[in-house]
């Protein structure tokens, strides 16, 4: 403000108004601005509201055995609930089943999403209409995914069991045997995800310059080696940031395991999610439910720190490249 | 630049205060020890049921309570609906925040939690001239009467009779092999024979529904001072239980709402179920009352019944409202009221089923009968922890069931487990 009043009714200035001398800008106080601050304020309260209060909190439950009918009472155990989390049996069975079904979800999605966008980024008549019906699974909610599919998987009287009875094999127990009630959910989730791999990938595959497929035409490349040399470069970024969200959320997916199995059958689907439930709600033990959530968060932790490692790693390559 | 501050400051105040008014709004109340405004000033009760969701059954229930605002015209009655699977929990989640409805129906499981947690309101002063029988005595802690009973519903076997006859099964059976056989007759003519929850996916309803099983083989899960799971009784009651499993009568997979659909829609043939469900299915549907058949269940022994209590929230800001809506429930106006809504059940109070009842629904009886005698569904000496302790034992059933493991070892490691 000061400088503009100084130069009010002068000719424009041949170079930029700034202090007029060295000993003046050297000893002028910085001055801190706080508009700035004040504009990111409410983002930041809403933050520390909604996000970091309550991380904080579980983060403080889980040193507790707090209650869920009595949230205020619990009394500090220490390290206790670490300790018979980590030494129980049923934790590490939920973490492997954490990791089945995260990894299971992962790969047929990335791979499913992947090759379909591939697919559909060409052009062919009714183009639209296919990608319309692909996208579908996405928009359906999730609640409507699992009776639909609960339907499907019924032992009795289920469709996928009457197909295959007409082949002559017998029933399964798609839900009810712990053989398959992994791969029963994985499946049904995989159904359920693959659009959202599939949208990002085919928007990725969109911005890959068209001279660099002319090229590959004119260079007699074949399909399997346009896509080896020019499509999997330029999509792979974007395929390992969605492989990243699809860990996190597979992580903490909890509706479609519950609405399917519950855990079930015999635990073989009983995720960290489903666990902190049960806990919480079926032994209405708070402090032992944060416990598997500050773990749970720790393995989401994890599994973004090495992806991000190894993006970082990538990028490197291709600029040393 | 004064301009500047001043704005900035008052910026900063009104983010403050909205913080301050945001984090005041989360706060709850501690004054739990308001009673609120006299019941006779009125005021808006909201009164919380999974049953007003029940097709058929819930708006009967629904109208009858409402029956209080004729009593008490200053009052008006909110219902609050939740799926049975959610009710509990999220009930739970609600008081132990120190909301929730003012008035609920809960099972008696969640009673024991709850009572325990002191978040339920006595009522004595509120049932000084009600006649309340022996089915409201679990519910005194410490002298103090802390809920009544709505409805105690004990398990049966139930029989469409429509598709009996059709298999040529004059008669529903005593025993569990009657019953397998009977089933396959079921069977042979293209529907289900049998069903009964089976799945971890329904533990609620299942470790509720299952309870009659141990109790019927003349064991338990507790001698009252200490847990009995791999009693020889309970053993043989999971290996009947796996016997009907694998005899291919039951629609394995099948939920709860599925199978009940199966009955009233005469595609299947028996069921154990209470006498709440029993009601429901003779609307709806293709079962009549005069086509609904009941009989006791097959075991040597009475099963268990379900208890749904009334109670009164310990921190609802319209307590004396609420105490006078319990008071009206328990008088004869109310009692009366309610009684075809739940059908069979055993009543607050003694409150006979009427001759139209009856004879538009002869299976009635059959509960009516088997109500003095059933067993509760909570552990004995460990009633608040009842479902914690039904969770391994429920999934050492399943293990049976689904892994063919050993009944004696399943219960062997659910004792242990629940013990630990």
């Amino acid at each position: 403000m000061a400088t503009r009043s100084s130069t009010q009714g002068s000719p424009p200035p041949a170079v930029r108004p700034g202090p007029s001398s060295v000993s003046e800008r050297t000893l002028a106080k910085p001055r801190r601005n706080w508009t700035p601050y004040l504009f990111i304020a409410p983002a930041l309260i809403y933050l520390a509201i909604f996000l970091l209060v309550p991380l904080a909190r579980g983060i403080q439950l889980s040193f507790t055995d707090t209650k869920l009918v009595n949230p205020g009472g619990g009394s500090f155990v220490g390290v206790d609930n670490y300790t018979q989390m980590l030494t129980s049996e049923q934790f590490w069975n939920s973490f492997l089943a954490t990791v089945l079904y995260t990894v299971g979800t992962v790969v047929f999605a990335v791979l499913i999403g992947t090759a379909l966008a591939v697919l559909i980024n060409r052009p062919f008549r009714g183009r639209t209409v296919v990608r319309a019906i692909l996208t579908f699974p996405y928009a359906m909610p999730t609640v409507a995914v699992a009776l639909i599919f609960v339907w499907i998987y019924n032992q009795s009287s289920g469709a996928l069991n009457r197909g295959i009875g007409v082949l002559g094999l017998g029933e399964v127990g798609w839900l009810t045997d712990p053989a398959y009630g992994m791969f029963s959910v994985v499946l049904a989730t995989v159904w359920k995800v693959f659009p959202f791999v599939m949208l990002v990938v085919l928007a990725s595959l969109q911005s890959v310059p068209e001279e660099l497929f002319e090229a590959t035409r004119i260079d007699g490349a074949d399909g399997l080696s346009t896509f080896r040399a020019i499509v999997l470069p330029h999509i792979m970024p974007t395929v390992r940031i969605v492989a990243l969200l699809m860990t996190i959320w597979s992580i903490r997916r909890f509706e479609i395991i519950y609405l399917l199995t519950g855990g079930g059958p015999v635990e073989s689907t009983n995720t960290l999610v489903i666990n902190i439930y049960r806990q919480a709600f079926s032994s209405q033990n708070l402090g032992l439910a944060a416990t598997i959530g500050v773990l749970g968060l720790i393995l989401s932790l994890s599994v973004t720190v090495f992806f991000l490692l190894v993006e970082r790693r990538e990028n490197k390559r291709e600029a040393s490249a | 630049m004064i301009g500047q501050k001043r704005r900035i400051s008052t910026i900063a105040a009104a983010i403050l205060a909205t913080s301050a008014l945001a984090l005041a709004g989360c706060a709850g109340s501690d004054d739990a020890t308001d009673e609120g405004a006299p019941a006779a000033d009125g005021g808006t009760l909201v009164v919380s049921n999974w049953q007003w969701l029940e097709p058929g059954r819930g708006d009967v229930l629904w109208d009858a309570v409402s029956g209080y605002t004729e009593a008490n015209p200053e009052a008006k009655l909110t219902r609050s609906e939740t799926a049975y699977g959610q009710y509990a929990d999220k009930l739970n989640t609600e008081l132990g925040a120190g909301g929730g409805p003012d008035v609920f129906v809960i099972l008696d499981s969640q009673y024991a939690t709850l009572a325990e947690a002191g978040l339920l309101e006595p009522l004595d002063d509120a049932l000084t001239d009600a006649t309340l029988n022996t089915s409201n005595e679990p519910m005194v802690v410490d002298g103090q009467q802390l809920a009544v009973t709505w409805e105690q519903v004990p398990y049966a076997l139930l029989g469409n009779k429509t598709v009996l006859d059709e298999a040529g099964v004059s008669e529903l059976p005593g025993s569990v092999d009657e019953l397998i056989e009977a089933g396959k007759k079921v069977k042979a003519i293209g529907a289900d024979g049998f069903a009964v929850r089976h799945q971890m996916g329904e533990f609620d309803g299942w470790s509720l529904d299952f309870q009659s099983w141990p109790l019927g083989f003349g064991g338990g899960w507790s001698d009252g001072t200490k847990l009995t799971i791999d009693a020889p009784e309970n053993v043989a009651a999971v290996t009947a239980f796996k016997e009907v499993y694998d005899s291919g009568i039951l629609p394995v997979g099948d939920d709860a709402s599925t199978f009940r659909t199966k009955f009233k829609e005469n595609q299947l043939g028996m069921m154990i179920d209470n006498a709440g469900a029993a009601l429901s299915y003779t609307s709806g549907g293709q079962v009549t009352g005069q086509t609904l058949l009941a009989a006791p269940l097959p075991f040597d022994e009475v099963g268990a019944h379900q208890k749904l209590v009334l109670a009164v929230n310990a921190n609802s800001k319209n307590k004396a409202l609420a105490k006078d809506f319990v008071s009206w429930f328990v008088s004869e106006t109310g009692q009366t009221a309610v009684r075809p809504g739940l059908g069979a059940s055993t009543l607050a109070t003694d409150v006979p089923l009427t001759d139209e009842f009856t004879a538009e629904h002869p299976w009635a009886q059959v509960f009516v009968d088997l109500g003095a005698s059933t067993k509760g569904a909570l552990i004995p000496g460990f009633e608040a922890d009842t479902k914690t302790i039904m969770q391994p034992v429920m999934q050492a059933v399943e293990r049976v069931l689904t892994q063919d493991q050993d009944p004696k070892a399943a219960l062997e490691q659910a004792q242990s487990e629940a013990t630990r």
